[in-house]
């Protein structure tokens, strides 16, 4: 039931596994801490731990009806083992690292119009902001191609293409 | 066969990238407007796939301006505190016009922020020459609500356009669209009264932006071949 769930055996050749999963991610939230990258912390933290929702098999609906007499729901919801969490988390980097962009790039392509000549500006906020905020242009969340492949090949050992 | 520390190098190395840091330091709403935007160009699309023009108008300065400025929130469709960018579209006999994160006054008179709406011409020039919002009547044609998930999406923020589209007249498509789907939210948009759904809707996915223009195609001829 979570098809986008990276299994880690087809991540990073499972060599390691329980606690030390716990402590990659770990690692991953520090290093995003020491970069003041906390909005993508927070929506890690919130991936992470999130419960991983399932729907039971035959078999186990089989075992559960003769353990109970009334009508029960199908999901089971259960909390992430260590290297759901990691995987969890790495689906929001490569979100952000590899959809992104993409989309970015396919807005600018599909509107006929060079990325540089796009940009977004909020409304009536601005006037009352204590910041102001300055306009974000397409340009900034488009990859080049080598930054691209870069990227890519960075994202490559933690598994992130893994069920693409 | 990689080791802890090699796999911690490997998270040193990612973001260690400039690239990296450049995208992980946008704001998830810059995320969310980008990913609204960019339906809105599967819908203008849509419409040259019809048959139809498709042209980028700011409200300020007018057809093909030479900044794109696109709303980086939700806001008023009459607004010209900046030159938002919508799409106007002919086909056929009919005129109208593609928006992204407008405001809209539902029938229940609560305002509903639309990510992507497409409305007749002659209703937008309406409210842009009286300043007051537009109407989930019937003249909007087609609500859109996009989604970029990060992570597993739950059913929370269809649960919500669900209550949206109740407060419309019946429109011609009510879509929720978003980059991911997990079983709970595609359980949830298969009952009748769900919005029609088109998930894992990615630029990185061809087959599902085609079903997605296509089915505005057709929604679109229908409605150009209708009165």
């Amino acid at each position: 039931m979570q098809p986008r769930l990276h299994r880690i055996s087809e991540m990073a050749n499972g060599d390691i596994f329980g606690e030390e999963w716990l402590e990659l991610y770990r690692y991953l939230l520090i290093e995003l801490n020491k970069g003041d990258y906390n909005e993508v912390r927070t929506e890690i933290e919130t991936a992470a731990s999130a419960p991983v929702v399932e729907e039971s098999t035959p078999e186990d609906e089989a075992r559960i009806s003769k353990l109970v007499r009334g009508e029960v729901g199908k999901t089971i919801i259960r909390r992430r083992s260590p290297e759901e969490v990691f995987s969890a988390a790495m689906e929001v980097l490569r979100s952000r690292l590899e959809e992104l962009p993409a989309l970015a790039n396919a807005l600018s392509r599909r509107l006929g119009v060079p990325a540089q000549r796009i940009e977004f500006r909020v409304d009536y906020e601005q006037r009352y902001a204590l910041v102001q905020t300055d306009p974000v242009p397409l340009d900034s969340l488009i990859l080049d191609k080598e930054e691209a492949d870069a990227v890519r090949s960075a994202l490559s050992p933690l598994g992130s293409s893994a069920t693409r | 066969m990689a080791t802890l520390n090699e796999l911690k190098q490997a998270i040193d190395n990612l973001l260690g990238l400039s690239a990296s840091g450049r995208l992980l330091h946008l704001n998830s709403n810059t995320c969310e407007r980008a990913y609204e935007a960019y339906v809105l160009s599967l819908c203008a699309d849509a419409v040259r796939g019809a048959g139809g023009s498709a042209t980028l108008t700011g409200i300020k300065t007018g057809a093909n301006p030479v900044i794109v400025v696109l709303r980086g929130g939700p806001g008023e469709m009459a607004s010209k505190d900046q030159d938002f960018c919508y799409v106007d579209c002919v086909l056929g006999r009919k005129r109208f016009e593609i928006h992204a994160d407008v405001v809209y006054e539902g029938q229940s008179g609560a305002s509903h922020e639309i990510d992507v709406s497409i409305c007749e011409a002659t209703h937008a020039q309406d409210v842009r020459q009286s300043g007051r919002a537009p109407r989930t009547n019937k003249y909007l044609i087609a609500a859109v609500e996009c989604k970029f998930y990060q992570s597993t999406p739950g059913v929370a923020l269809a649960r919500t356009f669900v209550g949206l589209i109740k407060d419309c007249s019946p429109n011609r498509l009510n879509a929720f669209v978003s980059n991911r789907s997990s079983p709970g939210l595609d359980s949830f948009l298969s009952t009748t009264w769900a919005p029609k759904p088109f998930t894992d809707l990615t630029a990185l996915n061809s087959q599902s932006e085609g079903r997605f223009i296509a089915n505005v195609e057709q929604v679109l001829r229908q409605w150009e071949r209708s009165r």
